[in-house]
């Protein structure tokens, strides 16, 4: 069944059709929640209050457009909020997956060392970033969301997004270079 | 390599897709079920809500009413007096009289009934205490107590839940209750823990250092959305 017609079917207070469209965008929007949170079980309760609180707002989507972005920023407000309650600064708690041998089987051990080693200074410089910066990569790149998408998300003008990421991976060369240099 | 190069937009573009791609995120909560199910809570409390009596049609107006008339009728009616006293005290005839019923002592045999209703009222009430702990559907309906329910920032108090199952599951103690303290918009999480057994818990908990003196709320959150609350109040 379409996704615009199951937002439909649940908006007229079919909870099932709504069950169908949380376990379609379950994972990406706990990815997002922990995004922001840095804290798995804070992104859970913020994931399942923000499908509570979607699902209450389903009037206010408007047809033909995309549900996932619209479902996102009301994820991220949610997260924002609780980490905000529970008084704690935005950190980033994300490792890198330990490599697959089959996948790395095709390059060489130094080639792959490297590698990882840039991957981990990526990830550590990243975390140097500013909330805002680090967000609009993140939802960006890692959770692969379209310039468009991204702008739903954070509520800004899909310029705004271009501006930001440009401005937020100069800081992101800057503090790579910093780290470098150390 | 020169810095420059190494480090050019589109080569750091590139290595983000990639760490995108190799990232460990904790495992996905599979929260369809539970979103479902609060709002299938919600929606049967809004449809109990939503229909009301008329204001002059709500029960309690309506027995109020029904014991004015039935007082009324009593005391109008002679015939209805007398007829009622000869069932209450069948063997004295002379308390049947006209008007004779009403300021006469209970015999041994009215009094007797009333205890015997007494009786069937207190079981009735002990029965309902016995299962306090389980809702109108048959579902364990857990209850939060603190104890003592006020005290300064920092103190410790004693937090004790009964009847926390996994859902309706009553022989399922619940995992994961989330405990909270919520004053003026802020919350503060202070534990995470499972029931026992028996379906209770007991913690020994402390106010959080930023709450204020001031009314706040110890709330438990099971997995499944059902939150139960007890009142607290911060001193000074």
């Amino acid at each position: 069944m379409e996704e615009i017609e199951l937002a439909e079917r649940a908006r007229d207070g079919d909870t099932a059709a709504f069950e169908r469209l949380v376990r379609t965008h379950q994972a990406v929007a706990f990815r997002a929640a922990y995004l922001v949170t840095g804290d798995a079980p804070e992104a859970e309760d913020a994931t399942q209050e923000a499908f509570v609180k979607a699902y209450h707002a389903l009037d206010r989507f408007r047809p033909g457009s995309s549900f996932r972005p619209w479902l996102l920023a009301i994820v991220t407000n949610e997260a924002r909020n609780r980490r905000r309650a529970a008084g704690r600064r935005a950190n980033l708690t994300l490792r890198v997956a330990a490599e697959n041998q089959s996948v790395s089987a095709a390059v060489s051990p130094e080639a792959a060392v490297v590698a990882a080693e840039r991957r981990e200074e990526l990830l550590s410089s990243l975390g140097e970033l500013s909330e805002g910066d680090r967000l609009v990569i993140s939802y960006r790149y890692f959770l692969g969301l379209s310039e468009q998408e991204t702008a739903t998300t954070l509520g800004c003008a899909r310029g705004t997004v271009k501006s930001r990421l440009s401005r937020a991976i100069a800081r992101l060369r800057q503090a790579m270079q910093k780290e470098e240099d150390a | 390599m020169p810095d420059d190069r190494r480090f050019s937009r589109e080569e750091i573009e590139s290595g983000l897709n990639d760490l995108g791609e190799r990232l460990e995120y904790p495992p996905t909560p599979d929260v369809a079920r539970t979103v479902r199910l609060r709002l299938d809570e919600e929606r049967g409390r809004h449809a109990r809500r939503a229909w009301r009596w008329p204001p002059f049609l709500a029960p309690r107006w309506t027995a109020v009413a029904a014991a004015l008339v039935l007082i009324s009728v009593f005391a109008l009616s002679p015939t209805l007096r007398s007829t009622l006293s000869n069932f209450i005290a069948p063997g004295d005839q002379t308390s049947s009289e006209v008007g004779g019923s009403a300021a006469r002592p209970e015999s041994g045999g009215t009094q007797d009934r009333y205890k015997q209703d007494a009786g069937v009222a207190s079981q009735a009430a002990g029965a309902s205490a016995g299962s306090a702990g389980e809702g109108a559907t048959g579902c364990p309906h857990p209850a939060l107590e603190a104890k003592p329910a006020r005290g300064a920032a920092g103190t410790k108090f004693r937090l004790s839940g009964r009847a926390f199952s996994s859902g309706c599951r009553k022989n399922t103690p619940a995992r994961g209750v989330r405990i909270y303290f919520l004053q003026s918009g802020k919350t503060w999480k202070l534990e995470t823990l499972d029931a026992d057994r028996g379906l209770t818990f007991e913690t020994r908990l402390i106010v959080p250092a930023g709450a204020k003196p001031g009314p706040a709320t110890v709330r438990a959150t099971t997995r499944y959305g059902e939150a139960v609350e007890d009142h607290f109040l911060v001193l000074r």
